[in-house]
């Protein structure tokens, strides 16, 4: 997703950035604790299901479909996006549709 | 008190054994006699002739959940997280294949299903079209609701200008 909007948004850099401004303290276990961190302050903004905002009245952000993986139709183009996992994985961004995994 | 048996399979065995911090394992299920409004919890070990510890138990006067949600809940130790591994059929003999979530309705149930609707696209042709020598067990889906990702936040968070909600 952020690899995606450093492309859409042409701004080089932007993905480290934001990386790196993202400890591995904030890290949870769940999205659960996440919401509450979040909720608490701990942390300013947190990716997650659009679906899911509403019911934790979370405000969001209305991000361009270039780079918020709801359109299947743009899957080629997001699997450009690859997320390195610690144990050596590496998925690639796929489209958000019921459903997802 | 009902008594339940639930026997877990040994690749679920596997896999909670291999966590690294022992610990940590035990106070999960302390936070989930917490969860449960629990006022008196113990922790029991108990050893061996050795002085091992042979068993953990622990015990809670939490609220309990039904029978009902006891074997929906728990069959989930008794689901292998492979569907590879897996073949089934269900009495009268049509096919079904389950993976954690995937077709567990109407496999364990026994029921036939004319659609299965997942939350995840990709698990249809991976594990149900077959291939491989797998048994295919669907050959067709669509996808029915979109979602998209998107950055959640609160009034109070830095640069929020209260963007929609």
């Amino acid at each position: 997703m952020l690899a995606l909007a450093e492309k859409h948004y042409q701004s080089p850099g932007l993905e480290a950035k934001v990386l790196a401004n993202s400890p591995l303290a904030n890290m949870r276990d769940t999205e659960t604790e996440l919401i509450a961190a979040l909720q608490l302050g701990q942390i300013d903004y947190l990716a997650m299901c659009r679906s899911d905002a509403p019911q934790h009245h979370l405000m969001y952000l209305d991000l361009p479909a270039e780079i918020d993986l709801s359109d299947p139709a743009d899957a080629a183009a997001y699997a450009v996006a690859v997320a390195h996992t610690k144990n050596g994985d590496v998925a690639a961004a796929r489209p958000r549709r019921r459903g997802h995994r | 008190m009902t008594v339940l048996s639930l026997i877990a399979r040994q690749d679920y065995l596997e896999k909670v054994a291999r966590t690294r911090d022992p610990i940590k394992a035990n106070s999960e299920f302390v936070w989930n006699a917490l969860d449960a409004d629990a006022t008196r919890i113990s922790v029991e070990f108990g050893l061996n002739v050795l002085g091992g510890i042979e068993e953990i138990v622990v015990r809670d006067n939490g609220i309990g959940i039904s029978r009902a949600h006891a074997e929906r809940d728990f069959w989930n130790l008794a689901i292998p997280g492979n569907a590879r591994r897996i073949e089934r059929r269900s009495f009268s003999g049509r096919c079904t294949a389950r993976r954690a979530g995937v077709g567990y309705a109407f496999s364990d149930l026994h029921q036939h299903a004319d659609l299965l609707a997942v939350a995840d696209y990709s698990v249809v042709p991976e594990y149900l079209f077959g291939g491989d020598g797998k048994t295919a067990y669907a050959d067709w889906y669509a996808g029915f609701a979109r979602n998209a990702i998107t950055f959640v936040h609160t009034d109070k968070s830095k640069f929020s200008n209260g963007t929609s909600i």
